[in-house]
């Protein structure tokens, strides 16, 4: 009696593995066009600027008198966020987002990451930061200010090594632009 | 490296924030309010291994639904009963917004890797075949064509726009395209249809990007069976190389090629008008997308003709867009004959001429292209002695341009021992020549051209017009000599062009041998009226038109006119295959 075949896989190495860089977070959050709640997508992508997940949501926040603008956008960006957090399967190097999208406290106060988060804001304009962020200074395209929280990672960190990748290729804030697009399409009524 | 259990982030507990009295109770009204949807999660696959990709989305169940457009609309009993049939899936289409832009793409330092930095031109020319579903792409020969059919289905692929392509070379460029594709989208996997009809059948059937075939190979398993391979499915994109190849509708490839379903058409030529408008009419009955059900598009000589032709069309010369590209210095070279060979050819002439008169009205246009031939054959080498002025000529040069290092192409129409490339190539045998014809086999050819660019030791190459006129790179030599002429600049333009292209590092001379008072001659002043035709309607887009030799021209060369039932009639003298 012929014995069944076994599959056996065959060990392998892909070539792109061994330079992987891993993967950078670009988080997204923008109020909703009827300014009734936010959409927010965490968008995923490699080294090389491919597209590696996606998720979505929106959150829709009370109509009441009895709280203070800033508290109802921090509470909500806090749960949307989370939402995305909780869903997303694979984890990035480090996280992005907008200096004019995203607080200091969502990462500094509200949600803890064991990943460095930096946040992105246009060198001439001025953002909020709290202390315990460090600032620097970078040229990539235009000059940009970085908030490092929890502290600016050693230079031969993964997470420093795939920023500095990005900006080589003219990424680190390009991603920004696809992500609101692919809210705008998953939410035409829901965006500004 | 943190596990895919391991927590990387936690929200903090709102107790422990300040003031979280009246936090805790907004953020209990918060929860209990169902404001907040279920994430939903895309994961994109983003390698080409496979043509096509499914995307899941997750629920925050975990459970694994098929997305589906409009899904923030829809309810999951929606998604369960999948009572919604959208054309192109949410995930699709987000596949492709998600995707980094074109420009990003094409940049060196983009996701893609490419091989070399692209013009801007051919960024230009990448960007205008993503844009259109039908282009017809007239750059001149060496600008890097094929480079740029390859980017745009690599971007076309990558953005999940196109899933199949069927690409259709003249057989003599299949290892070429091979070659290209393998450098410029190595990601792409393709399946190359030749060989025997059972191996054909499972290429045909494979899972693959791109199909590449031949004409030849086309015509055969393109039958009028509507099941036949390429027939059976409509192609996202169909690219015809060498497009003049189909400028004749009624041959069969031509019709053949026509039939084929596809959504986007592109064609490549560096001279798609090579006659008469007619040939500009059916390569333009290709470029045009062709659906299920519908019939393939006719287009006669006139108004309509030339605003499609304006519409599709993209044509840049290389002085425009290459300006450091080496220049190409074109001489032509008049020689007399020797005594000997002149009595031989004006014995032939005659006696020719004679038969032509002796033959009255039932003289045909044959007779006189046979007779043209002959003539054409003794100016090449004297039927008598072998002796050749050319030959000698060209003997000159070479020894003066190999002993300073250069390389050199000699093409000639005839292939036979007497005349033509065997002919050169035995009296050139001191200098070790390459030789490349039709009667080679395919990887015969892919030899030669393989040992003429790593061998540099090997400073000759001579090739028939016809084989090796189009598509190859051989920008290692940079003396091009036509040791005959043919009737069509635009063919003599092509084989000038293997050397004059994206690579060559040298001006290129190039050669045009005219006997003096012979039919040569003769046909080198139809030949400049002809180059002017050409500049004034493939430059110019104009159909202010005449084509072929007409009989009364042909005729003419022998001071003869032609008998009542051939006049007006246009020959096709310019359409007959070089031998």
């Amino acid at each position: 009696m012929l014995g069944r075949l076994l599959k056996i896989p065959i060990p392998f190495h892909d070539a792109d593995e061994l330079s992987d860089y891993g993967m950078a977070g670009y988080l997204a959050i923008q109020p909703a066009k009827d300014e009734i709640g936010y959409i927010g997508a965490l968008f995923l992508i490699n080294a090389r600027g491919e597209p590696i997940e996606f998720t979505y949501n929106r959150i829709s926040t009370p109509h009441t008198f009895l709280w203070r603008q800033a508290d109802i956008r921090r509470q909500a960006v806090k749960k949307l966020t989370a939402s995305l957090l909780s869903l997303c399967p694979q984890i990035p190097r480090l996280m992005l987002c907008r200096a004019e999208e995203v607080g200091s406290e969502l990462f500094c106060q509200d949600i803890q990451l064991s990943i460095p988060v930096c946040r992105i804001a246009p060198a001439l304009r001025a953002f909020p930061c709290l202390p315990i962020e460090i600032q620097e200074r970078i040229e990539a395209g235009e000059p940009l200010n970085l908030f490092w929280y929890p502290g600016k990672p050693p230079e031969d960190s993964s997470g420093v090594k795939l920023l500095h990748e990005l900006v080589r290729r003219g990424l680190l804030t390009e991603p920004f632009g696809r992500t609101l697009m692919g809210l705008r399409e998953l939410y035409p009524e829901g965006g500004k | 490296m943190l596990t895919a259990d391991a927590i990387w982030w936690q929200e903090q507990h709102v107790h422990a924030v300040p003031r979280a009295r009246w936090l805790w109770f907004f953020w209990r009204s918060v929860s209990n309010d169902n404001s907040l949807s279920s994430p939903i999660s895309l994961m994109i696959s983003h390698t080409l291994d496979t043509p096509i990709n499914l995307i899941f989305c997750h629920t925050q169940s975990g459970n694994c639904v098929r997305s589906n457009v409009g899904l923030a609309q829809q309810t999951p009993q929606d998604i369960d009963n999948n009572t919604t049939e959208p054309e192109i899936s949410l995930a699709k289409q987000l596949a492709y917004l998600l995707q980094p832009p074109t420009e990003v793409l094409l940049s060196r330092s983009g996701p893609l890797e490419w091989p070399a930095t692209l013009f801007d031109y051919q960024i230009e020319g990448i960007n205008a075949l993503i844009a259109r579903d039908a282009l017809l792409l007239a750059d001149d020969m060496g600008l890097g064509k094929t480079i740029q059919a390859l980017g745009a289905l690599r971007i076309l692929f990558l953005q999940r726009r196109i899933e199949s392509c069927l690409i259709i070379v003249p057989a003599s460029l299949v290892s070429q395209w091979r070659k290209e594709i393998y450098a410029w989208a190595p990601e792409l996997r393709t399946s190359t249809i030749r060989g025997t009809p059972a191996d054909r059948t499972w290429q045909w059937a494979a899972p693959v990007h791109l199909y590449l075939t031949s004409y030849e190979i086309l015509r055969s398993d393109c039958t009028d069976n509507s099941q036949s391979p390429p027939r059976k499915r409509v192609w996202d994109v169909i690219i015809l190389d060498e497009a003049q190849k189909i400028k004749n509708r009624d041959v069969e490839v031509s019709r053949k090629c026509k039939l084929l379903y596809r959504r986007r058409a592109w064609a490549l030529t560096g001279t798609p008008l090579e006659n008469q408008e007619d040939d500009l009419a059916s390569i333009l009955e290709f470029v045009t997308s062709l659906q299920e059900g519908e019939a393939s598009p006719r287009f006669k000589p006139g108004f309509a003709l030339q605003e499609k032709h304006k519409k599709v069309q993209l044509r840049r010369k290389k002085q425009d867009v290459l300006p450091q590209l080496p220049p190409k210095l074109v001489s032509e070279i008049y020689l007399a004959m020797s005594d000997l060979q002149r009595k031989c050819y004006e014995r032939a002439e005659q006696e020719g001429i004679i038969q032509l008169k002796e033959s009255g009205e039932s003289v045909k246009i044959e007779h006189i292209l046979e007779l043209i031939m002959r003539l054409k054959q003794i100016c090449n080498f004297c039927p008598s002695t072998g002796s050749s002025v050319k030959f000698d000529d060209v003997l000159e040069k070479l020894t003066t341009l190999v002993s300073e290092g250069y390389r050199a192409l000699i093409f000639s129409q005839f292939i036979d021992s007497t005349y033509g490339v065997k002919a050169i190539a035995e009296k050139l045998k001191d200098f070790n020549p390459l030789l490349y014809t039709g009667s080679l086999s395919q990887s015969e050819r892919d030899m030669v051209i393989k040992t003429f660019k790593e061998n540099r030791e090997r400073k000759v190459l001579i090739l028939s017009l016809r084989a090796g006129g189009q598509g190859l790179n051989l920008q290692d030599a940079s003396y091009v000599f036509h040791f005959d002429r043919w009737w069509n600049p635009a063919v003599e333009l092509q084989a000038e062009g293997r050397a004059h292209r994206l690579g060559q590092m040298f001006p290129v001379n190039v050669y045009k041998y005219i006997i003096e008072n012979t039919i040569e001659e003769r046909i080198e002043k139809i030949l400049q009226k002809k180059q002017l035709l050409f500049d004034e309607l493939v430059d110019g887009v104009s159909i202010d038109l005449k084509s072929v030799l007409s009989s009364e021209e042909l005729f003419g060369l022998f001071g003869l006119t032609p008998p009542e039932r051939l006049k007006d009639q246009k020959s096709t003298v310019a359409d007959r295959k070089l031998v």
